[in-house]
């Protein structure tokens, strides 16, 4: 198991922030996806939406493995 | 009139392609910058080199964006003739600066430095040669 150790509480609310702020990216990149007006920016930002995605699923794989270690 | 952003044409509730890409640059940007604090904050090994693989992402994504813009004339940073000019103005600096070093061992000049900065810079020349001399006289007396 990578992530044996609990996380210190300040890693913890860094990565809640991170998996915000990854969040927040993702919504804004396929809302631009949807609205912008050049092709080539389309697929730009709903590629970049993905790879935020996956931060974000990262990030959570990392909280959540914690949070049910804790419980 | 209507609100027009500073370089490409925005319509009403409406974000150019340029403000979009500008936004997703910002967000990066800080996005990176918290990365960074939380890469030199992490306690666990495997935190930190989780942190570390987004970081770099964070960077490619940036790197990415920016060119994308800088292809398409969206990010003016100057033209190349300009970076030229900035540096050979660079280059002009640094040789003052090296006078200035060598000046500041002179009395006199280190002392019209600093009336030139009284007086707020080197435009009015008898008001800042007169200061000097009365400077220097009380620092003689």
């Amino acid at each position: 198991m990578p992530y044996q150790n609990n996380l210190t509480s300040k890693e913890r609310s860094y990565l809640e922030d991170a998996l915000q702020m990854e969040n927040l990216c993702m919504t804004k990149c396929s809302v631009y996806a949807n609205q912008c007006q050049m092709p080539e920016f389309k697929s730009l930002f709903s590629d970049h939406a993905k790879a935020k995605r996956q931060h974000a699923n990262e990030i959570k794989r990392i909280l959540g493995q914690t949070n049910s270690q804790m419980s | 009139m209507a609100y027009r952003s500073s370089n490409t044409p925005t319509s009403r509730n409406r974000l150019s392609d340029r403000d979009m890409l500008l936004d997703i640059l910002a967000t990066t940007k800080s996005m990176s910058s918290l990365y960074d604090h939380a890469i030199l904050e992490s306690n666990d090994s495997m935190v930190r080199e989780t942190f570390e693989n987004l970081q770099q992402d964070e960077h490619h994504s940036a790197e990415m964006i920016y060119n994308i813009m800088q292809e398409q004339g969206m990010y003016n940073i100057g033209s190349r003739q300009s970076l030229g000019q900035r540096y050979r103005k660079s280059q002009n600096s640094d040789s003052r600066y090296n006078m200035q070093n060598i000046d500041r061992y002179s009395h006199t000049s280190s002392r019209s430095q600093l009336s030139r900065k009284l007086s707020g810079g080197a435009t009015n020349t008898t008001a800042s040669r007169s200061r000097e001399l009365s400077s220097q006289t009380n620092w003689n007396m």
